[in-house]
This record gives structure tokens, sequence and C-alpha cells, in this order.
């Protein structure tokens, strides 16, 4: 928390560090702190370590993670996850009556991927870049090809483990954002919660 | 094929006029529609729905016209040369939707009619029947029996 309150009170000089305040005040949703008391007889019982009890299945074992750029945003997500990466013009079939984040259809190895404009639920409104529809951008396909998640550059593939990432406990809002990479200092997404969120009708675009 | 393609039926060979709004090319079945005119003089409505442009006389029946734009959530666009307004038959009415310009009339198989994916609670998922991938482009398929609600068909009657 230390290192947060310096943020909230130092001056904010650019948008990376703005975004990076934002992402830790995500990471750092109001917890509520339980005092335990150990019960009599129980004081060799060993609490569960924090990183397992954590981390989500799918970063039991090391992982590869792909970085990618939205705007001044850096995000990483597991490969694993993905169903390819794609250069992307921004041609899309724009359907009628749309939500704003929801960019149209694009046909890809004849699936019809909905293409959504991450940037809209991702990032808040005043650190946007606002290029949704402009060209030389990349599409992140997830979910069995149902959707292509706009990015703007596609920066490097690492090895992650568990320990390598600051797990987001109690997260009340937002559950696609699993964590923090601590050496990238970047969010890294649940892509199959972003995808549940998809579906749903909670998407909420970013004030 | 992925998942989110489903084929809704097998069966025969429909035909679709094809037309379109902005950039996108949609598609209404030959069936519902009765002519192609060019835009006369849409007299507005005072008091009507926002969805209604005006009416028009057509061979001397009263025929209302849509503002389809309107409903897909497009912007305005100043009416040119091109611009058209089809004439089509849904829900025992006869009303006209102004588009941008009428292209073609294309046969399509049932079998690859495709499903158009929901997002969210989108409104617009009860008036598309799906889409055709073409070469370059998706062609949005129209049902427009379903652009307007029952109370919406019954306001379009009052007029």
């Amino acid at each position: 928390m230390s290192s947060l309150q310096s943020k909230q009170t130092a001056p904010l000089v650019d948008q990376q560090i703005a975004l990076s305040a934002y992402f830790d005040s995500l990471l750092t949703e109001p917890v509520v702190e339980v005092e335990t008391v150990e019960p009599e007889g129980h004081a060799n019982i060993a609490p569960p370590s924090s990183v397992e009890s954590g981390v989500p299945q799918w970063a039991q074992q090391p992982f590869q993670c792909l970085l990618f750029t939205i705007g001044h945003l850096t995000l990483g997500a597991p490969m694993r996850a993905l169903h390819g990466i794609l250069d992307w013009e921004g041609a899309v079939t724009t359907m009628p009556n749309s939500p704003p984040w929801y960019l149209g259809l694009m046909t890809h190895r004849g699936s019809n991927v909905r293409i959504v404009d991450t940037e809209q639920i991702v990032v808040p409104s005043q650190y946007r870049s606002g290029q949704s529809k402009s060209s030389n951008r990349h599409l992140i396909i997830i979910d069995q090809c149902r959707w292509g998640l706009v990015c703007d550059q596609v920066v490097s593939v690492v090895e992650m483990s568990g320990d390598d990432i600051r797990w987001r406990t109690a997260a009340t809002s937002r559950p696609w954002l699993a964590g923090t990479a601590v050496t990238q200092m970047c969010g890294v997404l649940d892509v199959e919660e972003f995808a549940k969120m998809l579906e749903s009708d909670s998407v909420q675009v970013l004030a | 094929m992925g998942q989110n393609v489903k084929n809704i039926s097998d069966s025969n060979i429909s035909q679709w006029v094809t037309f379109k709004l902005g950039d996108e090319a949609y598609g209404i079945r030959v069936m519902q529609v009765q002519e192609v005119v060019r835009v006369p003089e849409i007299a507005p409505v005072p008091g009507s729905p926002t969805y209604v442009l005006g009416i028009i006389n057509l061979r001397g029946n009263v025929v209302t016209v849509l503002d389809i734009r309107k409903r897909f959530g497009l912007d305005d666009k100043e009416a040119d040369d091109a611009t058209r307004i089809v004439i089509i038959e849904a829900q025992q009415h006869v009303i006209g939707i102004l588009v941008d310009n009428v292209a073609e009339v294309v046969e399509l198989s049932a079998s690859e009619i495709e499903i158009a994916p929901n997002v969210g609670n989108d409104k617009s998922s009860r008036y598309i029947e799906g889409v055709f991938s073409r070469e370059n482009d998706l062609l949005i398929l129209v049902d427009v029996s379903k652009l307007l609600s029952d109370n919406e068909w019954q306001e379009v009657a009052d007029i």
C-alpha cells in the first residue's frame, strides 16, 4: 500500500504512470482484513501458501504470456487461452444498434468473430488513444474464435510462473483482471473471465 | 466452422434484395419487397414516432416511410441521386424504408446463411435473420417484419 499512497500523492507526470496507478488501484480493491485467532491445539497447521490460494489453475505451471499494448497500457494474456493473433486493418462489418465497445463481425477461418474495442473496456476514457478502427492494429482471437480483441502492438512472449504475478484476491469487480506481472508491471488478463463477461450483459465501458 | 456459426436450415434457395446503409450491405427477402422507388417528397407527420420519417403519396396511396437509419443507430445522411425507398409489405402493412442505394437481387442457399452471434442484450438480434459471407464483406440479412415491435406496428397503422 505504501507505493500506492506515494503514487497518489505524487504528481502524475505522464499517462504511463497514471495507468500504473489505475491498475494498482484495481489490484488493491478494498479487502476486508480479518483478524485471525488461532484456536488452541491447532498451532501446527500451516496456512495455505499465498500463491497456491490465489493462483488460478491455468497458472499452476509455468506458462507463456503474450504482452501487448492498448494505447499507453501494456497487458498480458496467457498464450494457451489464445486462438490466434492477426494483423488487422480495421475491416469489420458493423452490426446495427451495437453497443459502443462492439465494433462488428469479421470472418476468420469460417467463423464470424465478434470484434471488441478492448480499449473501451479496460482503459479509462481519459487515457484512450481513440483509434479503435484505425489501421495497423492487431486482433487477439480468443474463446474458440468467438471474440477478437483489438490491440495496438504485440510486444513479446515471456515465460512466467505463478510467483511472477501479484494475484488479485477477493476480486469483487472486473474478474477479468487476474493480477499484475511484477517484473513487467502490467496487468494480466484472465481470458476465460473476459470472454464470460463479453457473453453476459455485464460489459461496462469505463468512464 | 466455429461454434458460433450455425446453419439456419438446409432447405431451399432464397432471393434477397440488397441495399446499402452507410458502409454496410443489407438484404431483405424479395418476397417482402413490392417495389423500389426514387425519393418523392416525404411529408412529415406531426406527433409521429421518432422512427417514422413521414408519408409519401405512392400512386394515390399513402405510405409511411420508416427511418431505418435511426432504427439501426446510424447517423443521418442527406438523400442523393442513389437514395431509394424500398416499398415492403410486412405484418399486413405496406411501408417504405429509406436506403442509401439498392444494389441487386442475390440468391442465397439456406445452408450458407449463418446466425449472427448475439452481443449482450443486443436489441438488433430480433430483426437480424443472419449473415452471409461474401468475398469482401458480410451481407446482413434483415427480417423487416421484426423491425418494429407489435406496438410500433400498431402505431404505424394509426398514422
